[in-house]
């Protein structure tokens, strides 16, 4: 449920947005505008709200990957990840799956 | 960038020029006055009702979907401001426009008044209700597109973003505060969103009234420059959370002079808007 997804919100940040995505694959991919020297934090709450198997990155407006709550060094999932924000534009978070699983919500939140 | 290539081609669908899953994008990217009213109420300012919209008279001022749909969301980033600043007496003022107009829009299903009217009754629900707000106005965008009616969606995002850039422009005229001064300028962004947006809609009259002086603002803008320069970020782990520290850079050069044009342009927008 976002209502649980939303209650893990880390101190100081305030809800911003909802994410369904769709593990067909479709909308997988969403945009928003992020500001400058804002700090984003992307909570991703799979089945029984964890983040395993599930891997949402963020992408700046050229593409390229800036962030991401699966660290390929280790093969772990963080439920959560913050991105702090230096330049105005239009962002874009993918979420992928490693395996079929009971899909999921992301939170987006901000901290001044 | 896709959606420009996709206005360039014209691509016609259910009369749309933008195809329908690009409008969806687009309307999900648009961001929440509540970062701006957060910023206002951070950066010293004071509650002020004034610079809001009226509440004694929506009832009666707005007659046919753009006038209702465009003043829904001017409400809906104003209940945002008032619940931001914990005022919750005039919340309920709000609510009761945004159940009117919602009702005549036919979505006031996506409007549980009795829990959005005690929310409003303690100070100490507000964040709550600011909560219910944001998710309501996600909903309602969410059944707007499905249905097909991208349009009221557009004027409803439209309107809150509106609002949001008279209330900081108001509030930048008392307050020389650098950051607000920022974060208007940032407001080019959105604005280019909003008309690519809007520029499906172009046989409604309201809406072409609308988009000419949206794009008199975008004059404005175009004169603002926005300096990027990337550098590579660090992430690193803090008390359990994936941090990512980016550290490029940006500058963004605009004037007193500009913030004072945009300030006057939305003005004289939105008063024709909320009549």
């Amino acid at each position: 449920m976002p209502e649980e997804c939303i209650a893990k919100i880390g101190n100081g940040f305030t809800f911003l947005k909802t994410y369904k995505p769709d593990l067909a694959g479709k909308e997988n991919e969403f945009s928003y505008v992020f500001s400058k020297n804002t700090n984003y934090m992307l909570l991703i709450c799979g089945k029984n709200n964890n983040a395993q198997n599930i891997i949402a990155t963020i992408f700046d407006s050229s593409k390229k990957e800036i962030a991401s709550n699966y660290d390929k060094k280790n093969d772990r999932f963080y439920p959560a990840f913050v991105y702090n924000c230096t330049v105005t534009g239009i962002y874009y978070m993918k979420f992928t799956f490693k395996e079929r699983i009971e899909c999921c919500n992301g939170i987006l939140a901000f901290k001044k | 960038m896709a959606i420009l290539s996709v206005k360039k081609d014209s691509i016609s669908l259910h009369n749309e020029k933008v195809p329908h899953e690009i409008v969806g994008r687009i309307l999900q990217s648009i961001p929440s006055h509540v970062e701006t009213s957060s910023l206002i109420k951070e950066s010293g300012g004071t509650y002020n009702k004034s610079l809001l919209n009226a509440t004694d008279t929506c009832k009666k001022n707005y007659h046919n979907g753009f006038e209702k749909a465009i003043n829904l969301g001017i409400y809906g980033t104003d209940l945002g401001y008032v619940s931001i600043y914990k005022q919750n007496n005039d919340a309920m003022a709000y609510l009761t426009c945004i159940q009117s107009l919602a009702e005549e829009l036919k979505i006031e299903q996506f409007f549980d008044y009795n829990t959005f009217k005690r929310l409003a009754s303690n100070t100490h629900n507000m964040d709550s209700l600011l909560y219910l707000t944001i998710t309501n106005f996600e909903n309602i965008n969410n059944f707007l597109y499905q249905q097909k009616r991208s349009e009221q969606s557009a004027l409803i995002l439209t309107g809150g973003w509106l609002e949001a850039l008279y209330i900081s422009c108001q509030v930048a005229k008392e307050n020389k505060n650098e950051r607000l001064k920022e974060k208007i300028a940032e407001q080019k962004i959105v604005l280019d969103q909003l008309i690519v947006l809007l520029s499906n809609y172009l046989d409604d009259e309201n809406i072409k009234v609308l988009d000419a002086d949206l794009k008199k603002l975008q004059t404005v803008y175009s004169n603002i420059k926005v300096i990027n320069k990337y550098k590579e970020s660090v992430m690193e782990e803090i008390n359990g959370v994936y941090v990512m520290n980016d550290k490029s850079e940006s500058s963004i050069e605009v004037t007193d002079v500009q913030i004072e044009e945009i300030g006057r342009i939305t003005e004289s927008i939105r008063k024709n808007i909320i009549i």
